[in-house]
Formats: C-alpha cells, sequence, structure tokens
C-alpha cells in the first residue's frame, strides 16, 4: 500500500477517524504524516482499533434486507434480534462473525433436531416455511389495503399448505422418531 | 384451583429438598422456539400474535398431567399480577413489559411454564428443587415433544432451532442452577465464582436474572453457549464446574462455624431471626439479607428448628408485589414494609 499523500513512499502510518460519523481510513507514509500534523494524534489501541474496523466492516452489510420479512441488517443490528427464520441465511455472511464471537468459534449445530427434521423433509419443510412467510406478508398487505377477496384468497393458500404438512407414513420408525420418545 | 391460592405458597422449587439443596436452591432449563412460517416478533403483526397464542392454546392445556394449567394472557393482566408472575420466576419482565398478544401457561405446582410472544414464539421452562439438571432437562424435553407433533418450529440443519436473537440459536437451551453462597459471601471470596465462571463459558447472575443484584446472597449460573454444542454438553459443562463451586461454600461454611469464628455467625444469625421475627417494618433488601442469614444458619445447624422450605419460600413471598397481591390493591413502599413485617412475623412464630 502506498501512501495517499504522496502515491510513492509505502504507507506505514494507518489512521482510521470518524467523520460525520462514517469511518474513513487514511494512510500516509511517515513523512507525509508529519507534513500534515497526523502524528501528533492519538493512536488508537490495537484492540479498539480492532473494533473499529469490525465495525466498519458490518457496514458493508448494513444495507442487505431480508427479502421475506424486510428487516435490514442495521435494524438487526440496533435491536439485537432478526425478523424471521430466513434471515439466518440472508445474512449468513455478516453474521458468521457475529455467531462464532457468542459462541466460542462455533457456527453448526450439533444438538437435537425436531421430530421428522431428517434430510429431505428438512428442505421440504423450510421450503414451505419460506412461502408461508411471504404469503402471510401479503395477506397483512392485502388486510390493509381492504382487499378483502385477495385476502380471503391468501388465507386458502396458507390453509393449504399447512394442511400438506409432511407424511411421515413412508419414513422408517428410526427415523420418525429415532429415541422412542 | 384459583391463582389467589398461590399467594401464600411457593412453586416446588422452593421446597428446599433433594441433592446439595442446602446451596443449590433449584435447577432451570429453557428452551427457545418459534413457529416456522411465521415472522420472528420483531416483524410479526398484532394478527399474527394473535394466531401464534391461538395455535398454542390448545397443545399448551395438555401441560399439567394432573390438572388444568394456568393460562394468563399478558395482555389482560394488571402490573401487580405481572410483578407477581415475575417474582415467581413464571415469566420474564421482558413478557411481562411486552406489548400485544402474549401470555404464559404453567402447572399447578410451576414446575413447568410456557411463555409465548416474548422474545421467541415460544420459551419452554422447567425449574426443579435442588440440584437435579438432567430430570428438569428430561421435564423440558417432555413439554417440547408435546408441542412438537401439533406446532412446527423453525430448525435448519446448519443453525438448529432459528431463535430471533443468535445468542440462543441451536438449541435454544439455557440451563441453570440457583445458588446460596452466603458463606463465600461473608468469607469475602465471592469474585472466585465469577473468575470461575469467566474461565468457562459459563455466566453468573442474580435472583431475578440479567441485571439484577445477587439479593439475597442467591447466585444463578448457567450457560452462554448455545450453539455447537449439544444440549448433554451443556448439561455436563454445568455439571462439572459445579462441584468446585459447591465445595468452596462448603469450606467457606466450615471456617465460618470454626471455633474462632463461630460466636460471631451465631451472633448474626440470631440477630437475623430477631430481626425476622420482631421487626415491624421490613424492606426488600433488609428482609432478603435476613433471610440469606437466617438460611445460613439453619444449613450450618445454629438455627436448626427453622424449617428451610419455609425459609426458602419467604425469600419469593415477600417480594413486593407478592406483598401487594395479598392485600389485592397496590401500596406504596411504608406500607408493604409494614406488612411484608407482619407476613414473615406471623409465619415465624
Amino acid at each position: 500500500m502506498v501512501c495517499q499523500h504522496c502515491g510513492e513512499n509505502p504507507a506505514t502510518f494507518h489512521l482510521t477517524k470518524l467523520e460525520d460519523s462514517e469511518l474513513v481510513s487514511q494512510d500516509y507514509c511517515e513523512q507525509c504524516a508529519t507534513a500534515l500534523g497526523h502524528t501528533n494524534e492519538v493512536a488508537l489501541p490495537s484492540m479498539l482499533a480492532n473494533v473499529v474496523a469490525q465495525a466498519a466492516r458490518g457496514k458493508e452489510h448494513e444495507g442487505l434486507a431480508c427479502p421475506h420479512c424486510g428487516i435490514t441488517f442495521q435494524e438487526f443490528r440496533r435491536k439485537g434480534r432478526l425478523g424471521c427464520p430466513m434471515d439466518y441465511d440472508v445474512f449468513a455472511e455478516p453474521l458468521d462473525a457475529m455467531l462464532r464471537n457468542m459462541h466460542d468459534n462455533r457456527t453448526r449445530h450439533r444438538g437435537r433436531q425436531p421430530r421428522g427434521h431428517v434430510d429431505g423433509a428438512l428442505d421440504q419443510r423450510s421450503a414451505a416455511g419460506e412461502r408461508l412467510l411471504h404469503l402471510r406478508r401479503e395477506l397483512q398487505e392485502a388486510i390493509d389495503g381492504e382487499q378483502y377477496e385477495e385476502a380471503a384468497r391468501l388465507r386458502d393458500e396458507i390453509r393449504t399448505i399447512e394442511h400438506q404438512g409432511i407424511d411421515f407414513s413412508g419414513l422408517p420408525p428410526e427415523l420418525v422418531d429415532p429415541e422412542g420418545l | 384451583m384459583d391463582l389467589r391460592d398461590l399467594d401464600r405458597r411457593g412453586g416446588e422449587w422452593l421446597r428446599g429438598a433433594g441433592p446439595r439443596s442446602e446451596i443449590v436452591i433449584s435447577s432451570r432449563v429453557r428452551l427457545a422456539r418459534n413457529l416456522a412460517g411465521f415472522p420472528f416478533l420483531t416483524k410479526a403483526t398484532e394478527d399474527q400474535k394473535r394466531d401464534i397464542m391461538e395455535r398454542t392454546r390448545v397443545p399448551l392445556s395438555g401441560l399439567d398431567l394432573r390438572s388444568k394449567p394456568f393460562f394468563v394472557d399478558m395482555d389482560d393482566a394488571d402490573d401487580m399480577l405481572g410483578g407477581f408472575l415475575v417474582e415467581r420466576h413464571l415469566i420474564s419482565r421482558e413478557l411481562q413489559h411486552g406489548r400485544g398478544p402474549r401470555g404464559v401457561a404453567f402447572g399447578s405446582d410451576e414446575v413447568v411454564s410456557v411463555m409465548v410472544n416474548e422474545e421467541d414464539h415460544i420459551r419452554i421452562q422447567a425449574i426443579r428443587s435442588s440440584l437435579c439438571l438432567e430430570e428438569t432437562f428430561r421435564v423440558a424435553m417432555a413439554v417440547d415433544k408435546l408441542l412438537e407433533p401439533q406446532l412446527e418450529f423453525a430448525a435448519s440443519r446448519r443453525y438448529g432451532y432459528l431463535t430471533a436473537c443468535p445468542t440462543n440459536v441451536g438449541t435454544g437451551m439455557r440451563a441453570s442452577v440457583m445458588l446460596h453462597l452466603p458463606a463465600m459471601v461473608r468469607m469475602k471470596q465471592i469474585e472466585k465464582l465469577f473468575n470461575a465462571a469467566r474461565r468457562t463459558d459459563l455466566t453468573v447472575r442474580g435472583f431475578y436474572g440479567e441485571g439484577t443484584m445477587a439479593s439475597g446472597d442467591l447466585y444463578q449460573i448457567s450457560n452462554q453457549v448455545t450453539l455447537g454444542v449439544t444440549e448433554d454438553e451443556i448439561l455436563a459443562a454445568l455439571e462439572r464446574i459445579l462441584p468446585k463451586i459447591l465445595d468452596y461454600e462448603r469450606r467457606c461454611r466450615e471456617e465460618l462455624v470454626s471455633e474462632r469464628r463461630r460466636l460471631r455467625l451465631e451472633d448474626a444469625c440470631h440477630r437475623a431471626l430477631a430481626a425476622l421475627r420482631s421487626a415491624r417494618i421490613l424492606s426488600t433488601e433488609e428482609a432478603m439479607q435476613n433471610l440469606s442469614t437466617a438460611r445460613l444458619g439453619i444449613v450450618t445447624g445454629l438455627l436448626a428448628e427453622l424449617p428451610l422450605d419455609q425459609i426458602n419460600e419467604l425469600f419469593v413471598l415477600t417480594q413486593p408485589a407478592h406483598i401487594q397481591k395479598m392485600r389485592g390493591h397496590v401500596m406504596d413502599a411504608t406500607e408493604r414494609d409494614a406488612l411484608r413485617a407482619e407476613f414473615i412475623r406471623d409465619s415465624l412464630s
């Protein structure tokens, strides 16, 4: 990386500044940094700098929005709560670092799965869950817009999907109820 | 049975009997679950929250095998009832102060409670007296199994049970024990508990959970990590660290009753009992502190005549909302402190 001021010497002086609530990175060589008077500024201790850098990285994702529930990554960061189950996939990338932080560097579930959540069934179920999320959102919009015929149609569709559920009858019993619970 | 009947008795978890009950008040397991096909509560509409309430009602009616469970619709509950349920550890402050359709169902012995539309759609809790994490876990799992065939839970292969806050994702499980550590506090050794927790993935909280003071020398210790560990591993981590803490408290108690310190402790215990039996005004904090000292007196044999379950119960029954509920109306602090003193006096005379 070369100095952003002279554009010649290697940049050895790195500055992270808060300007109009935006984090700005500046990289200068020793001479330019002195000339510009930056060497008098207090350097951030490395731990704090890491936190700041992490916050800056998180910013890249702040505009990211979930197509299923509408929550943005920024909104999630502010509230600390996600908007719907699909957010774990939608925000998978920025969430990864957070999950590692919270769960002692672990990111993959190893505990129990709900009954019937054997491989194929799980995918089939999440597809149905995703569809239901959309239908429920459309239903609310229809109700808010007083489009009652559309609302009735959506209600029927929701009911149909819910009643389909998953047919466990074809699965071997140990898969349905592996622990006999 | 009526909610009013609960005023003067505590739940099963206060019974003060079972393994290590001289130190361990209770064991608790909580499971967070959400319904598939619904947004989490931050994005759920009032209609959807009501829908979730209705869906859970039928399966939850099978909660208590012996009798009909209690249902409390929190939208209809006043501050006094909300506070009362928080003090009994049946609901969280978040549910009490939340908005919109939300509620709780619990069995008559209060071992099991299920909050609906708190931070997650469903929060299952099992709480039992003394050190019995495995058994408590089995109770919570039984409720999970009761609900599962009737409600489809949001889950993924990679992340397990999906929760509104990523700190709960995976198992959705929080296991904890409530410890009474008066000797470690008196010997100024309580920092050791925090240090021990810091070295592991465990966390320490006060009697009423997150952000509360450890009044009455009561501390809760629970797992922090929920993802990438199995339910059994969560229990095992707690069970690994507990013997060390329990042993430390036991040794501090032995030190307090050793020849050179015994008189001082005896004096403190009898003073505490005298205050509980004679005071005309007792604040919550003062009551908790004296109850804690009296409890230490019981388990060290200095106040052998007092029953442990009664002291355990008084920790909860003398909380502000309980005191007000006894009379059925809102009171100011002065009035409450006088009634608290009267109630404790009557209980221990």
